[in-house]
């Protein structure tokens, strides 16, 4: 199946998911002529329509191009989209203990784990980077520009006992 | 103290927009230097620093990173054949040429000159041009500023790279998610799942980062270390003559650029390879380039630097962003609750005025920095990819979560950044999906407001000259861009019949 033919369904089911989504929208006495469901109905229509169209153009081409030789996903690329899996799956990781272990932990691990998992060298360098980071990164945004970052559980339970 | 150049100079003095015109070149430099990393990637890791900054401080910041990551890109396309961002990609022809000659020096020199003083250019027709046009937008209603954007969206859809229909769907995607949290006119909620933090939708702050820095970031970890940059290499500025043998290459440069970075949707790149063919057909020596010309090097990296101020025009005057750098600047002005068009010129003229006089620290500021920060910025990007990609996801997490404290949102941006990988592989344009999000709100809270006026009749769109005619050019845009298409397919079906019968 070729890659427009694929975003063609993908968008189609999007489309019907959002229409029947917006479907469930409340009502207010308030409302005006299109309401609030109004746009997010149109919306998925026109996605809906364009999606056909894609599907319909994809269709032809891949039609036209029977004859030639099917072009099979390669090895690397399905390698790519593992490896970008992987990324993706650091970040999600860190969103799960952020709140848990801290900034200052969490970065620390982000940092070594996305070293280690793009070919960092496995070395006292490794850690020694990644604590060396994270403790540059809460120096310069937390104590120099004030800005928020997660706390954790024992910097919440020693700010709640007043320490 | 009033005038322009006063409000101006207030700003500069009373407040750190210079520090940070200066700040925002060399972080935009080091971003434009590193391979893959694009201007928009390097404001959009910065973005969500600037929440908590002034307004003025916070635009003059996003927009000077702008300026340096356009001179940044250019240091790899020269020493190492790689373009840092889209834009340097032609320099690399000439520049990359003088650089195996052994004058890479002179070619980053006459890369920072040429982009100074086509950044100054591009400043002089950015002020000649924005306040007068802005007060045309005083003759926009409701039903034109719905209009607006749904030009804005069609331009934006039809002009960016990929296929129209792709372009257009990105679009919708983006309205839909402009539809999310509380509904403009009513209060109702609209697909927030119960998400306390969906309540007031999602902040176009987090789909920029996650469509271009998450997603950036997800391509990368695929793709093979970044080729080592010549270490030795020190800035060499041209003689004052040899600038003057480029004058002609600087003026076609300046001149595509002013006209390009105006048009929504073209940008730098294609400014920056139109001014190289320009420059080569209008030059007295056209045998030099490709060879290491100063020409091939002055005229696009004039284009691409007089983009970043032109650019602003259409964002500043009708809040229709011409490149993904812009939509991020307009991102920036929206989350200091300010609105594009001429009530920011007469409400807020000394932050206007103020991140012009920003805009112009920022240009004179790249010459001395580019200089000094020559030799560390070569030392950190030659620093192993497997750290600097590590630090960077740091910056983007860290970054994030400092908009409002909340891991959801990091969460989100994460998911955005899945988004942008899909698309990315799926040949779908980011820009009209970040545009969308942008401008959701203006289109339906002026869709409904002009229906409510009319009672529901959709005749007041048609009825309003200024609606008509933007709704009449979208249609025009939008009619032109499927013929073209129409026409490229068939040529392109009747070369592989040829083929066959050949």
């Amino acid at each position: 199946m070729g890659k427009d033919l694929a975003s063609g369904i993908g968008m189609l089911a999007l489309s019907v998911v959002v229409y029947f989504g917006a479907s469930g929208i409340g009502t207010s006495y308030m409302s005006d002529p299109i309401g609030p469901a109004g746009l997010p109905k149109m919306l998925a229509i026109v996605l809906g329509g364009l999606a056909v169209l894609l599907i319909a153009k994809s269709s032809i081409e891949l039609f036209k191009a029977r004859r030639r030789a099917p072009i099979e996903p390669s090895e690397s690329k399905w390698r790519r989209h593992l490896l970008a899996a992987g990324m993706f799956a650091i970040g999600g990781a860190y969103v799960l203990i952020a709140e848990v272990v801290g900034y200052v932990v969490g970065i620390v691990l982000v940092i070594l784990a996305t070293a280690l998992y793009q070919g960092a060298a496995r070395s006292w360098q490794a850690p020694a980077i990644a604590v060396g980071g994270a403790v540059s990164f809460w120096l310069l945004f937390v104590v120099l520009l004030n800005i928020g970052q997660p706390e954790g559980l024992w910097s919440r339970l020693l700010n709640s006992l007043g320490v | 103290m009033s005038d322009p150049l006063s409000l101006a100079w207030n700003v500069l003095t009373t407040t750190p927009a210079a520090l940070a015109a200066v700040g925002g070149v060399a972080w935009g430099i080091l971003g434009g230097a590193l391979p893959g990393i694009s201007p928009s990637i390097t404001m959009a890791l910065l973005l969500p620093f600037t929440f908590a900054m002034e307004p003025v401080v916070a635009l003059v910041l996003l927009v000077s990173t702008y300026v340096g990551a356009e001179y940044g890109g250019s240091i790899p396309a020269i020493l190492i054949r790689t373009p840092g961002t889209n834009a340097a990609a032609a320099t690399t022809i000439d520049g990359y040429a003088m650089h195996q000659q052994g004058r890479g020096g002179e070619a980053l020199g006459i890369s920072l000159v040429a982009g100074v003083i086509g950044g100054l250019i591009g400043i002089i027709l950015l002020v000649m041009l924005a306040e007068p046009l802005s007060n045309v937008a005083l003759l926009f209603t409701p039903p034109a500023y719905f209009a607006l954007g749904i030009l804005g969206l069609s331009v934006i859809a039809t002009l960016t790279e990929g296929s129209t229909l792709k372009g257009f769907m990105a679009a919708v995607i983006g309205l839909l998610i402009a539809t999310v949290g509380s509904d403009p006119q009513t209060g109702v909620m609209r697909f927030t799942f119960g998400r306390p933090e969906l309540m007031d939708g999602i902040p176009p702050i987090v789909v920029m980062v996650g469509v271009f820095a998450v997603s950036e970031l997800l391509v990368q970890a695929g793709l093979p270390p970044w080729r080592q940059t010549d270490r030795d290499t020190r800035v060499k500025l041209p003689s004052l003559r040899l600038m003057w043998r480029c004058r002609r290459a600087l003026g076609i440069g300046s001149g595509i650029g002013a006209f390009e970075g105006a048009m929504p949707g073209a940008g730098g790149t294609i400014a920056s390879f139109m001014s190289y063919n320009e420059a080569k057909r209008w030059s007295k020596t056209p045998e030099e380039f490709g060879q290491g010309s100063a020409e091939g090097i002055a005229a696009p990296e004039a284009a691409n630097n007089t983009v970043t101020a032109t650019t602003l025009v259409p964002t500043f005057v009708f809040g229709i962003p011409g490149s993904n750098s812009a939509a991020i600047l307009l991102a920036g002005l929206l989350m200091h609750g300010l609105l594009p068009g001429p009530l920011l010129f007469q409400k807020y003229p000394d932050l206007v005025y103020g991140l012009f006089g920003g805009l112009f620290v920022a240009n004179f500021a790249q010459l001395p920095i580019g200089i000094l920060i020559m030799t560390p910025l070569i030392w950190l990007v030659n620093r192993p990819k497997p750290y600097l990609l590590a630090f960077i996801y740091a910056l983007v997490l860290s970054g994030v979560y400092s908009v409002d404290g909340s891991i959801f949102h990091v969460a989100l941006a994460l998911g955005f950044g899945v988004i942008g990988y899909l698309f990315r592989a799926l040949g779908f344009p980011f820009l009209p999906l970040v545009l969308g999000v942008i401008l959701g709100y203006m289109v339906e809270s002026n869709y409904r407001r002009a229906l409510q006026v009319a009672a529901g009749d959709h005749a007041i769109f048609i009825d309003d000259p200024v609606s008509a005619g933007l709704l009449f050019t979208a249609v025009l845009f939008v009619g032109i861009s499927l013929w073209r298409n129409w026409l490229h397919s068939r040529k392109a079906s009747s070369a592989e019949a040829e083929m066959k019968a050949g």
